[in-house]
């Protein structure tokens, strides 16, 4: 770290020095989502301060733009929403940034058309070694044996634990709480939790997405393919979904677990204690660690923990943000080479992007020390083992999940029956999926 | 006016509404106040305690936070730019065809007029996706010209100009006209100036339709540095659910608002006569 | 705003016209034909057709956007929603709208601060004004559950519950644009010649009777005019959806024009979307039939 430090404020003196020679700079267009914060961390060269992606990833580009003065990497920062819309209408219109980035499962939709440069040459030429990207991430950026984009992370789904509560209840100990290993384990810990505390085991946030990844979770745990027969049509209806969807509904109905209108609400609740655990992201991690910082410590004992194995093989939904370059972009050699060198500086602090709460995709990184000694995760070194994608073929992941998502919503709240919610969530998706060429 | 200015000795029913309206008023009133407070709270405060808003301590850290990050005047220069630059073409456009609707008697003049009002039904909203695929065709997104250009031929404007110069005596022009004037000169000398209030009417109008446009820059816009205020203010909203920044988007909509309304409470005069002048036609 | 007689009908005398001229209207129908008849015509072709707006791709598919369409459950569901938020929107508009104006119309100092107040939401922009109101309406920490907490039922989650959350996006959209309608009132109600109220007076005419047989029947153009504005507006309500709500939750805010951006920008299939575009269409010439008729039955009154 200090190392670091010294580096990047070697960097901005060169950077000083180098400003008057009027030297012709380099410009990488990096376009992404993660918010902007020029606020908080404009200015900021040390990795160690942000703990949330933006924070995280502006910093970096402070440095590495601090390290570079004849390269100057200008973020254009879209929202988290329509950015894909923005991203294909910017193709379209042939304003082709140089290094985007892009969630693993929407690659499908921009290789089919042809919009992607594959990157294995590229990566090389970088000095990026390849086999040190993490086999999950890796093959889901490969598509008929082509890389198209550079691993950034595995983000998953997973429970966020207020140790110390589950400890009141009889659940283990404060940073060592105990977890479910099945169905009926959750269930009966559930209960055994409520009986002690009054609470609800478990929180689920009014997100159309979350209900969809806990599903996705419980699915890929049973092993029971979403889409069995074709990549175009859903099956929602087999025993494993059903019963996925009565345990989480009965748990809903039993009061063992609550669902929360918003993220804000979900966030204030949880760290006040009102839930021994709640469902989440591992972006989610960094905010916690200083939301709860911020309160006075009202979260003692806070963890995160990989979604346990209640429904099968341990298995969690995971999906990654990864960097691409997008065809038109980085158009002359010096712009290439510039975006290489980013690529190549972000795989190597591929660690400080670990401090927002997405691990690193590095092999090398998961046992260092700097990532283990990370607080507040447990057993996150089981993650690469039990990291699983949808089938990355599957078109517009990221339009589809809602629909399922605020179809189960719709159960769980009693606003729709099972049945019906199942059939509604399979006709949107599989209609759309088969509008779609 | 219908009514002297006193309430003493109004009629109960009159009193009522009186009360109702000023209920109304605190009703519209609080939201602003509210985000007055809000924008003025530190935001780890607000997330602890979202009652916090109705105490002190204040502090103004948002806006200085807001200084910080320079997109906010990025925006609120294109918005101006592209809502000028929109609105003055509108009038230009507009008076010159509603002009020559309203004198020149060409054959077919009556038909052309009608297949210019045909216009009127169409939605701005349903003609999206090809205006997309339209500016597309022409590498023309991300430029103040694709902001600008839609809806510069306006039927609404046709409509309202042709009737107002069709409402100014003929007479007027008849002695310019003798002295073998042009027709572009009686236009620009002797019909605009007294159409200026029906071009206030119309620009006002224009101008805020354009200034408060969403779904157009949405989708034309999509570089950061081509925002227009209202597109860009939406891209710092998504996360109005991650609890610590209440009081900086509040800040923000402050910040974006107080132009708009100072403005207006300006000129309101003129606003609310302009807007009126479209009704009373 | 509403007259139809032909143009021009009183210059009898200048006969003569010259080519040259014809640039007066040039600009405009270059311009209209362009950028609103092509585009409205192009639209109409992409409906037929697979269009992918990204990769450029088409193919003509005959009625199939149509067919899916008209079976699509989201569709039909925002089909519904729209008329149902014009329904719960243009009244209290209206209504609001009429009351304020007729408290207002008079010339005190406080009147005219308050006219300022109901017309200053409306010059604030649909992002400011849903930012204001996501905030008014954020469970625990809004000013609304600050207010409900304050009585003992706070936690509800306006925009995050299916049956009220149309309802929150309609009470934004009313304070946003009531001072529209206030102030066509106001312009209406000053035309109204004060004798005729003196006359009433004289007659021991109650408040009441003034309003419902001198006052309403003298603005009913004005009325008719701003209910029809306020559907033909609200019919194409867009930004306070997609800011506040999304569409959700459980598709009960969802409105035709979420629809369309929706399908063909974020799901992108440009030609379902531009199905959807031409029934809109269809409903907007219905409704400017009803202006049209509308203003032509305001004498008969």
């Amino acid at each position: 770290m200090k190392r670091l430090k010294a580096l990047s404020m070697l960097g901005i003196v060169a950077a000083l020095l180098t400003t008057t020679g009027a030297q012709a700079q380099t410009e990488v267009r990096f376009a992404r989502f993660f918010g902007a914060c020029e606020a908080d961390f404009g200015t900021n060269l040390d990795p160690s301060l942000p703990s949330n992606e933006c924070g995280v990833i502006t910093t970096l580009t402070n440095i590495f733009n601090a390290e570079n003065p004849d390269i100057k990497v200008v973020p254009e920062i879209v929202e988290w929403g329509p950015y894909y819309e923005q991203l294909a209408g910017r193709i379209a219109t042939g304003d082709v940034p140089d290094i985007s980035v892009m969630h693993g499962d929407m690659l499908i939709n921009f290789v089919n058309r042809g919009l992607i440069e594959p990157l294995d040459a590229a990566l090389g030429e970088a000095g990026i070694d390849v086999d040190d990207i993490a086999e999950g991430p890796r093959e889901n950026v490969t598509i008929d044996g082509q890389i198209y984009a550079l691993p950034q992370d595995f983000v998953t789904w997973l429970w966020h634990t207020n140790s110390g509560l589950m400890a009141e209840a009889g659940l283990g100990e404060v940073n060592a709480p105990v977890y479910p290993t099945s169905a009926d384990e959750l269930l009966a810990q559930a209960r055994q939790f409520k009986e002690a505390t009054g609470k609800p085991y478990l929180a689920l946030t009014l997100d159309p997405t979350s209900a969809a990844r806990t599903l996705y979770t419980l699915m890929l745990q049973n092993g029971t393919p979403l889409f069995p027969d074709s990549i175009k049509v859903i099956d929602l209806h087999s025993e494993a979904a059903k019963s996925a969807i009565t345990l989480l509904k009965s748990m809903i109905d039993e009061g063992l677990m609550v669902i929360k209108p918003d993220w804000a609400t979900a966030f204030t609740d949880f760290s006040g204690g009102a839930s021994g655990n709640m469902l989440g992201g591992t972006w989610q991690i960094g905010d916690l660690v200083r939301l709860s910082e911020q309160t006075g410590g009202q979260l003692d004992g806070y963890v995160a923990h990989p979604f346990p194995a209640v429904f099968g093989e341990p298995a969690v939904w995971t999906a990654s943000h990864s960097w691409v370059m997008l065809k038109g972009g980085a158009a002359t050699p010096e712009k290439r080479a510039a975006s290489l060198k980013f690529l190549k500086f972000l795989f190597d602090n591929n660690i400080h992007w670990a401090r927002t709460g997405h691990l690193p995709m590095r092999t090398s990184l998961m046992t260092s020390p700097e990532f283990t000694s990370m607080p507040y995760r447990l057993d996150f070194a089981s993650v690469p083992s039990i990291a699983q994608h949808i089938p990355k073929d599957v078109l517009q992941q990221r339009i589809i999940m809602p629909f399922i998502g605020e179809e189960l919503l719709a159960i769980f709240q009693g606003q729709k029956s099972m049945d019906d919610g199942i059939a509604a969530a399979e006709e949107r998706v599989n209609t759309y999926l088969a509008r779609l060429r | 006016m219908a009514t002297a200015g006193k309430t003493v000795g109004m009629p109960l029913g009159e009193r009522l509404a009186l009360i109702a309206v000023i209920l109304l008023a605190i009703l519209w009133l609080l939201p602003l106040v509210w985000v007055t407070g809000v924008s003025l709270k530190n935001n780890t405060e607000l997330v602890v305690n979202p009652g916090a808003v109705f105490s002190a301590p204040y502090t103004i850290q948002n806006y200085i936070d807001l200084t910080k990050t320079s997109a906010l005047g990025t925006w609120f220069r294109n918005s101006l730019i592209v809502s000028l630059s929109h609105t003055v073409l509108v009038l230009i456009v507009s008076c010159l065809a509603g002009y020559g609707f309203a004198r020149i008697e060409f054959p077919g003049r009556n038909a052309v007029f009608i297949f210019s009002l045909v216009g009127l039904a169409i939605p701005g909203q349903a003609i999206i996706v090809p205006l997309h695929s339209f500016f597309n065709a022409f590498d023309l997104h991300n430029t103040y010209a694709a902001l600008i250009i839609p809806g510069i031929a306006t039927p609404f404007g046709i409509f309202l100009m042709t009737a107002y110069f069709r409402a100014i005596p003929a007479e007027i022009e008849e002695a310019a006209r003798l002295d073998n004037a042009s027709r572009f000169k009686i236009f620009w000398a002797i019909a605009l100036p007294l159409a200026v209030p029906a071009m206030a009417t119309l620009g006002i109008f224009t101008f805020l339709g354009t200034w408060n446009d969403y779904l157009w820059p949405l989708i034309s816009a999509t570089r950061p540095e081509m925002y227009t205020l209202t597109v860009g203010l939406a891209a710092t909203q998504t996360n109005i659910d991650q609890s610590e920044g209440l009081g900086y988007l509040m800040a923000q909509s402050v910040f974006a608002g107080l132009p708009m309304l100072i403005l207006y409470i300006f000129f309101q005069k003129y606003v609310v006569r302009a807007v009126a002048g479209a009704a009373i036609r | 705003m509403s007259r139809t007689s032909q143009p021009g009908a009183r210059a009898p005398k200048l006969r003569t016209w010259h080519w040259p001229e014809l640039l007066f209207i040039a600009p405009f129908l270059i311009l209209y034909v362009t950028f609103l008849l092509f585009p409205m015509a192009w639209g109409f072709w992409m409906s037929f057709n697979y269009y992918d707006l990204f990769a450029g791709f088409s193919e003509y598919i005959g009625l199939e956007n149509y067919q899916q369409l008209f079976a699509d459950q989201i569709y039909r569901r925002a089909v519904v929603n729209t008329f149902v938020f014009v329904a719960i929107t243009v009244p209290p508009l209206v209504i609001l709208g009429l009351l304020i104006a007729l408290v207002l119309n008079r010339q005190t100092w406080w009147s005219a601060v308050l006219r300022t107040l109901f017309f200053g939401s409306t010059v604030l922009s649909v992002t400011i004004v849903t930012l204001i109101w996501r905030g008014v309406y954020l469970p625990q920490k809004g000013l609304l559950d600050n207010f409900l907490n304050a009585i003992g039922v706070g936690g509800i989650g306006i925009l995050q519950d299916p049956n009220l959350a149309l309802v929150g996006i309609a009470v934004t959209t009313v304070w946003w644009g009531i001072g529209l309608p206030m102030v066509l009132f106001l312009a209406a109600l000053q035309q109204v010649p004060g004798e005729i109220y003196e006359a009433a007076k004289l007659d021991n005419a109650s408040p009441w009777q003034t309003l419902w047989s001198i006052t309403i029947p003298s603005i009913w153009r004005t009325v008719v005019l701003v209910i029809i504005i306020q559907i033909i507006a609200h019919f194409q309500v867009f930004g306070q959806i997609n800011l506040m709500t999304g569409g959700g939750p459980n598709n009960s805010t969802r409105s035709m024009v979420q629809f369309i951006y929706e399908s063909g920008f974020r799901q992108w299939t440009a030609g379902f979307a531009s199905a959807a575009a031409q029934v809109l269409f269809v409903i907007m010439v219905i409704a400017a039939g009803l202006q049209f008729w509308a203003s032509r039955r305001k004498q008969e009154f």
